[in-house]
């Protein structure tokens, strides 16, 4: 089971890699300007490509990269020359604590969505809530994030409107700094979560075992909570795990607007300053997390739906 | 993050740039007069629009904000004063020989790195020697020879030829001194600068902030007055302006014309501080004149006259900057007018393309741009005026790095551009110079590969000939060569780069330089940079 | 009820006009007496809507409405485009990795995985930058990054449906495979799929405009909603209908495509749900006169329920009355669709809250129960009348343990403690026969037998010794051995506890059997009624000779089903004129087709068999 996982954790980010490094490789641009600058001399730049290794065939600076990688390094980056590990283990926290506070917040607005949105399906209070979650869903995470701001930091002053705050500094500011960037990222997936949920709830609340949970008297709530929602939340919870890759993307954003030293802002900086090796390691760290965050998962279904456990 | 992309690209270009205007006082709209003394202590927070690739003058190329961060802590050879002139700042003095191709620095007494070594002629030797290895300015440092130490405290710049204003030079990146410990271990030195500058590096995480304290042993008595300062980076304009309004910010760079306008309208709450003369840089399209279309210069000239300057400035600059014909601003002592063809002319623009079409065929264009929403909109506005006069301009988006490799290169036919903020006209030599011209295919730092005998010599003569008159009619002829050749098609002075901070914050555009002289306000482009030793807060 | 019905057409009138209107303007984006849509400064920049440019000015003084106009092509385009190009190669591999299975399977989704776990954010940014942005470009990003997600799906709807008995029995019929996914899964995958590409535009179309915020969406001056959002962003607060007027276009958008989405699922989605019991209908002007039988233990007087479909009013149950007493057993047979399940639910308020009029009493002991309020008729359910469904399999909770399911009524309405509750779950289990009762508490449903899960909803049933067993078709399901042993133990608990039986079967020869008392259902009507041995023995009733006719054979298979009677059944939205058994009828004359035959001395049919002599009709 283990080894298998292992296994399939290998493949992926070996095929994944390979194929982000000949991605990377295609792109126009040169990774030497990018360091040099214009004003670079001929020579110097053709010093500092060698050194770089950057006139290899694409297969042997990926195997040159790979080989580093298995013993651990990650390779130093064109632009910082600062290993890539390091940069990586100190954007890491930020973005892991957005994503899991966006997380957080998503579904703790979500959950409450879909049930009451199921409960009442097809009465006003599951039209509202609906065109509530379409609105969440079609607001660009530029535009609410920018209105966040406004509401919460500029009118009311309530939070800070940018910055981050690590753990290690102060946990009350760090807790401030990671809200207004949370809430931004939450909103798409609230409307997602909400709409996912509200399905299944319905087709659970369809089946035979809840009539008959009725047929012996139990109470409403009894059925919803104790019955009816653990079977429905299946398909939210692959959808979560499925999300993180999206939520990188939405993450990239919220970091910028927010200034959140994170892992998505350091990825994108680096495909743009030509940065490969900052950008592979981006690329292991996201791969490797994504198997990992299915690993558990799958670990969660097992929990939450004891037919799995026997397949 | 879009926006570091045009702010790398500019700074880029304006490597050895990075100085100011010409002499201006006050800064406009800055409620300056500040009523008592400046006070000691408070801790104020900057917002920077990216972060630095690393703080080694040496091997970190630095842009606008990395000198923002940096020369708190690493300070240059020399300064620019509000005249635009230079001044010495860690050196005593610098004397040219008769013939301009030697410079002596005598290096100042009494200043230490915080580290505790004292700056020496020495130091400042090495310095020298590692900025002329470094690949960073290999081209700007082409006619560098040797530096020879003539005493513990003087250094002898051997120059190639004559180069009347190398001082300049000085005040940038090339002349940032770095004690030994960073020339030895660079590495260390980009993470954790050491200086000699009026702070000390406290913390720096990067894309985040980059922190420092007041340096308790600085050299120049009763500096700095702030006892902290913490650079915030911020990559989106409109959440950095938003997070100044909040409060979590006591000043911003920005480029936004809007910022301006709305700050500008709170003149109680806030100052604005706008950059002016020779630090402003300008917009342009820059045009590969080898390649064709571009090789004719009726295609050029029929450009710039379907370019409606008014109508870009009052639509996407909130009127406030002015029209550009020429490298230099009109209130520079640089400029000479002759405003074709920079004058708008659809008749003449029109006939002009007819005359090529009916020569040579349709006419299509393809012109890059980055792309961030207000590069963009410029494209789009033009776009639609060259499709008036009967051009096909479609527009290709590239990010920065493919797009300045594409001009260095000659990949390009038209571009948009933004360039020359130098303090002083020869900052722009290795960009118009013929002999940095290249064929396509080969790296060019002459982007727009415009080769003229004329303009080439030109530049020659500013460089090496002293006399500033001499030197204003070399650099008009410059100007009236960039005129008829149409290499770049000028559309205005982005003066719009600019400082906005809470009222509260003050000494902004009125330090002093070391020896009394008032110093340059702002300096660098697009959003520009200032000393921070004399900045203090009031009411503290 | 009707109101909310006619309001929830009319937003999806709105939503198709809504996009039937985008589209137009997408498609006629060029013909609009607007201004070109990269025509810059038609008026002054940034300017707020006007005469001439009714959504106003962008920042290069073009007309908002036509770039808005002419987003819609661009993005609608990118919408629709990524989601089919996502489904074009999405679907295929799904459906073969969930119909084939084993090693298909596993390299498709092993394929899958490591396309999930490549950052869509470097793909986005590689490819554009590499190959360009334009429409053709962004489309295939969006949509190669879509289609891991409708491989999953897709995958996951063709298993669901491939173990159903349709395809199990084509397969095993020798179908062949093309023919099986064709005819059988396609058709059923190609629901949860539509429902879902409706959701996935609306991401595509949200998702572009992240693209254009990181400058990788198509090329200026076209115009993207996603691009126009970015591009009206920095004037939010001096010209914010830049940003509105594209966002709430894009909203309204992304809503109807949804509502219209919605509306497809519930219309191939008959069933019905809720977890509140059905409201009572105000009774009717004239209810019929009944008298309430104190002495009775059942007494069920006109009970009706009908549901507002799409297709009209559905009379699933049309004045249902009978009475039982306690020790008897009472059996409700017909075809399904008869609504005989649906009479149960309706006598005990299981219906669904929506849509749904229900009428007539239910009286227990002479307490009218339709009456009682929620809270109240929660203490009548359990505790007096306990229900058996059909399908063992779907009656129990897939993910408790048979032990939490048992013990949860003995708790909630006996007020039993977590150790009384198991002691007194396990004498329960024991008594339906489950074997090793103690184990069997720690169990899943999954890991019990069919006839063994049955048991325990037996036992569950009974568990707080009820007055009236309802038992929906408690056998069908289960194999014919089992069969009996289940009815023998429902017998033998009758017996024990002193109980009254409502059985509803199809299966005549378990009515036979079992039953003391016969009510024959068709078309939500009671057609004849009788004691059990009369019924068979005397049939008056057309209908019920069909469904006698159709009782398996001694040389019949076992767990035969019923023979199906000749003509189809009737649709309940739209019954035929006059006795709705008639079209079906071997011994319809024409009065059967002109009026509704009543139901007199326990039979509704104008001429009944066997007594047409004696009655001379």
């Amino acid at each position: 089971m283990i080894a298998g996982r292992l296994l399939r954790l290998v493949v992926v980010l070996l095929v994944v890699t390979f194929l982000s490094y000949a991605l990377l490789s295609l792109l126009p641009g040169d990774t030497v300007t990018q360091i040099l600058g214009p004003g670079a001399s001929e020579e110097a730049r053709a010093q500092l490509r060698s050194e770089l290794g950057l006139d290899d065939p694409l297969l042997v600076r990926y195997g040159v990269w790979l080989g580093d990688l298995v013993t651990g390094d990650f390779g130093t980056s064109f632009v910082s020359r600062l290993p890539v590990a390091e940069e990586l283990a100190a954007r890491l926290p930020v973005t892991i604590e957005l994503l899991v506070a966006a997380q957080l917040v998503a579904l703790g607005l979500a959950v409450p969505m879909g049930i009451t949105a199921a409960r009442n399906a097809g009465r006003w209070i599951d039209q509202t809530l609906t065109t509530l979650s379409f609105a969440l869903l079609s607001t660009p995470v530029f535009v609410s994030g920018v209105l966040l701001i406004l509401v919460f930091a500029v009118k009311w002053q309530l939070l800070p409107a940018t910055g981050w705050t690590p753990i290690s500094l102060d946990l009350g500011w760090n807790i401030t700094s990671v809200v207004l960037p949370a809430l931004t990222l939450a909103f798409a997936q609230v409307a997602v979560y909400a709409r996912l949920l509200r399905t299944d709830l319905i087709a659970t609340l369809q089946e035979d075992y809840i009539t008959l949970a009725r047929a012996r008297g139990l109470s409403p709530r009894r059925i919803l909570w104790r019955h009816a929602l653990r079977p429905s939340a299946i398909t939210l919870i692959t959808a979560i795990g499925l999300n993180l890759g999206a939520l990188i993307g939405g993450a990239v954003i919220v970091e910028t607007l927010f200034g959140l030293p994170g892992i998505g802002r350091l990825i994108v900086d680096s495909i743009f300053s030509r940065d490969y090796l900052t950008v592979q390691g981006g690329v292991v760290l996201i791969s490797a997390g994504y198997v990992l965050i299915n690993f558990a998962v799958d670990l969660v279904y097992a929990a939450v739906d004891p037919r799995i456990r026997r397949a | 993050m879009i926006k570091r992309l045009t702010i790398l690209l500019t700074a880029a270009l304006t490597l050895v740039a990075c100085s100011g205007p010409r002499p201006v006082a006050t800064t406009p709209g800055a409620a300056a007069t500040s009523t008592g003394g400046p006070a000691k202590g408070g801790k104020i927070v900057y917002g920077l629009s990216a972060d630095a690739n690393g703080f080694n003058p040496v091997t970190d190329q630095f842009a606008a904000q990395s000198y923002s961060m940096v020369t708190t802590i690493i300070e240059p050879l020399v300064s620019v004063d509000a005249n635009g002139d230079w001044k010495p700042n860690l050196a005593e003095s610098l004397t040219p020989n008769a013939t301009y191709d030697e410079w002596t620095i005598k290096v100042r007494q009494g200043i230490n790195f915080t580290d505790g070594l004292t700056l020496t002629g020495e130091i400042v030797k090495s310095n020298l020697e590692a900025q002329q290895k470094s690949p960073l300015t290999s081209a700007t440092l082409q006619p560098l020879e040797g530096i020879e130490l003539v005493d513990p405290m003087t250094v002898k710049v051997k120059l190639k030829q004559p180069w009347v204003v190398f001082p300049y030079y000085l005040a940038a990146q090339i002349g940032m001194m770095v004690p030994p410990s960073t020339l030895n271990n660079p590495l260390g030195g980009s993470r954790t600068p050491v200086g000699t500058g009026p702070y000390i590096f406290k913390e720096y995480v990067p894309d985040s902030r980059f922190v420092v304290t007041r340096n308790p042993h600085y050299w120049r008595d009763g500096l700095p007055y702030l006892d902290e300062i913490e650079f915030r980076i911020l990559p989106d304009t409109q959440t950095r302006a938003q997070s100044l309004e909040a409060g979590s910010l006591d000043a911003i760079g920005t480029t936004r014309d809007e910022d301006l306008a709305k700050f500008g309208a709170a003149k109680d709450a806030y100052t604005i501080h706008r950059t002016q003369g020779m630090a402003v840089s300008e917009a342009m399209f820059m045009l590969n004149t080898e390649v064709a279309p571009m090789n004719d210069v009726r295609v050029r000239q029929a450009m710039a006259a379907a370019m409606d300057r008014k109508a870009i400035i009052t639509t996407l600059r909130g009127g406030l900057t002015k029209e550009a014909d020429s490298p230099w601003t009109k209130d520079s002592k640089w400029y000479a007018p002759g405003g074709a063809p920079h004058t708008y002319d659809l008749a003449k623009a029109t006939s002009l393309v007819k005359e090529y079409e009916a020569e040579k065929g349709e006419l299509k264009v393809e012109v890059l741009s980055t792309p961030d929403p207000n590069t963009m909109q410029t494209v789009e506005l033009a776009q639609d005026m060259w499709r008036k006069a009967g051009i096909d301009v479609t527009i290709k988006q590239a990010d920065q790095a493919d797009l300045i490799n594409r001009a260095l290169t000659g990949n390009f036919t038209a571009t948009i551009w933004t360039a020359f903020s130098s303090p002083d006209p020869d900052g722009e030599y290795i960009w118009l110079h013929q002999a940095y011209a290249k064929p396509i295919g080969a790296i060019s730092l002459n982007f727009s590969r415009v080769k003229d005998d004329e303009l080439s010599k030109a530049l020659d003569v500013g460089r090496m000939n002293p006399d500033e008159s001499a030197r204003k009619q070399a650099y008009a002829t410059v100007q009236k060569r960039l005129r008829d050749l149409v290499p770049y098609i000028f559309i205005d002075h982005l003066d719009t780069g600019a400082i906005i901070t809470k009222s509260k914050l003050r000494g902004i555009g009125e330090q002093l330089l070391p020896d009394g002289e008032k110093g340059l306000p702002l300096t660098g482009s697009p959003i520009p940079y200032h000393p921070f030793s004399q900045l203090w807060v009031n009411g503290q | 009820m009707r109101r909310h019905h006619t309001r929830r057409q009319f937003t999806t009138v709105l939503a198709v006009s809504w996009i039937v209107l985008v589209i137009l303007a997408a498609i006629t984006a060029d013909l609009l007496p607007l201004p070109a849509y990269d025509e810059t400064l038609t008026g002054p920049a940034s300017e707020g809507p006007t005469l001439a440019h009714p959504l106003g000015t962008d920042a290069l003084g073009r007309d908002v409405a036509s770039r808005v106009a002419y987003g819609a092509r661009v993005s609608l385009l990118v919408g629709i485009g990524a989601v089919l190009l996502g489904l074009a190669i999405g679907a295929p591999l799904g459906i073969l990795a969930g119909y084939r299975r084993k090693l298909t399977d596993a390299v498709i989704m092993a394929v899958n995985d490591i396309a999930l776990a490549f950052p869509a954010l470097v793909f986005a940014l590689a490819v554009v930058a590499f190959a360009g942005a334009s429409l053709r470009n962004v489309l295939i990003v969006l949509g190669v990054l879509g289609v891991p997600a409708w491989t999953r799906l897709i995958r996951g709807t063709t298993m669901a449906f491939s173990r159903r008995e349709f395809v199990l029995a084509a397969r095993l019929l020798g179908a062949r495979d093309r023919r099986i996914l064709v005819r059988e899964i396609l058709p059923n995958v190609a629901v949860p799929a539509a429902s879902y590409a409706f959701i996935g535009m609306a991401v595509v179309i949200v998702a572009e405009g992240s693209l254009a915020f990181l400058g990788l969406s198509v090329q200026a001056p076209t115009p993207t909603w996603g691009g126009l959002i970015n591009e009206g962003r920095p004037m939010l607060d001096t010209a914010p209908h830049i940003t509105l007027a594209p966002s709430v276009v894009m909203f309204l958008t992304v809503l109807s495509f949804n509502l219209v989405g919605d509306r497809l699922r519930a219309r191939t989605d008959v069933r019905q749900s809720g977890l509140e019991p059905v409201r009572q209908a105000p009774p009717a002007a004239a209810p019929s006169v009944h008298v309430v039988r104190q002495d009775t233990l059942l007494q069920v007087e006109e009970m009706r329920t009908h549901f507002e479909t799409e297709r009209g009013l559905v009379r699933a149950v049309d004045g249902v009355s009978f009475t039982l007493e306690r020790g008897k057993t009472l059996a409700i047979v017909g075809e399904s669709g008869s609504g005989k399940s649906m009479l149960i639910r309706s006598i005990l308020g299981l219906l669904p809250g929506s849509g749904v009029i229900r009428s007539g009493s239910v009286y227990l002991d002479g307490e009218n129960l339709t009456s009682y309020t929620p809270q109240e008729m929660r203490q009548v359910l359990g505790p007096r009348m306990g229900t058996v469904f059909q399908d063992p399999m779907t009656a129990l909770n897939p993910v408790r343990t048979i032990g939490a399911q048992v013990t949860e009524p003995l708790r909630v309405h006996l007020g039993l403690d977590r150790k009384q509750a198991r002691a007194e779950a396990i004498r329960l289990l024991a008594q339906v026969g489950l074997p090793d009762p103690v184990r069997a508490l720690k169990r899943y449903p999954h890991e019990l037998s069919g006839g063994m899960r049955q048991r325990v909803t037996i036992a569950m049933a009974l568990s707080c010794d009820p007055d009236v067993l309802f038992a929906d078709e408690p056998t069908t399901a289960l194999d014919v051995t089992i069969q009996d042993q289940v009815l023998r133990l429902i017998h033998r608990l009758r017996q024990e506890r002193h109980l009254a039986v409502v059985l509803v079967s199809h299966d005549l020869a378990v009515v036979r059997q079992w039953a003391d008392e016969v009510i024959v259902m068709y078309a939500g009507k009671v057609v004849e009624r009788g004691a059990t041995a009369e019924i068979f023995s005397r049939t008056r009733m057309p209908y019920t000779e069909a469904l006698l006719q159709a009782v398996p054979k001694l040389g019949d298979p076992p767990h035969h089903r019923l023979r199906v009677i000749t003509g189809r059944p009737p649709d309940l939205a739209a019954l035929p004129p006059g006795c709705a058994f008639q079209p079906r009828c071997p011994y319809a004359q024409e009065r059967c087709a002109l009026e509704a035959p009543p139901l007199e001395e326990d039979c509704a049919c104008w001429y009944p068999l066997n007594v047409r002599e004696s009655h001379g009709r």
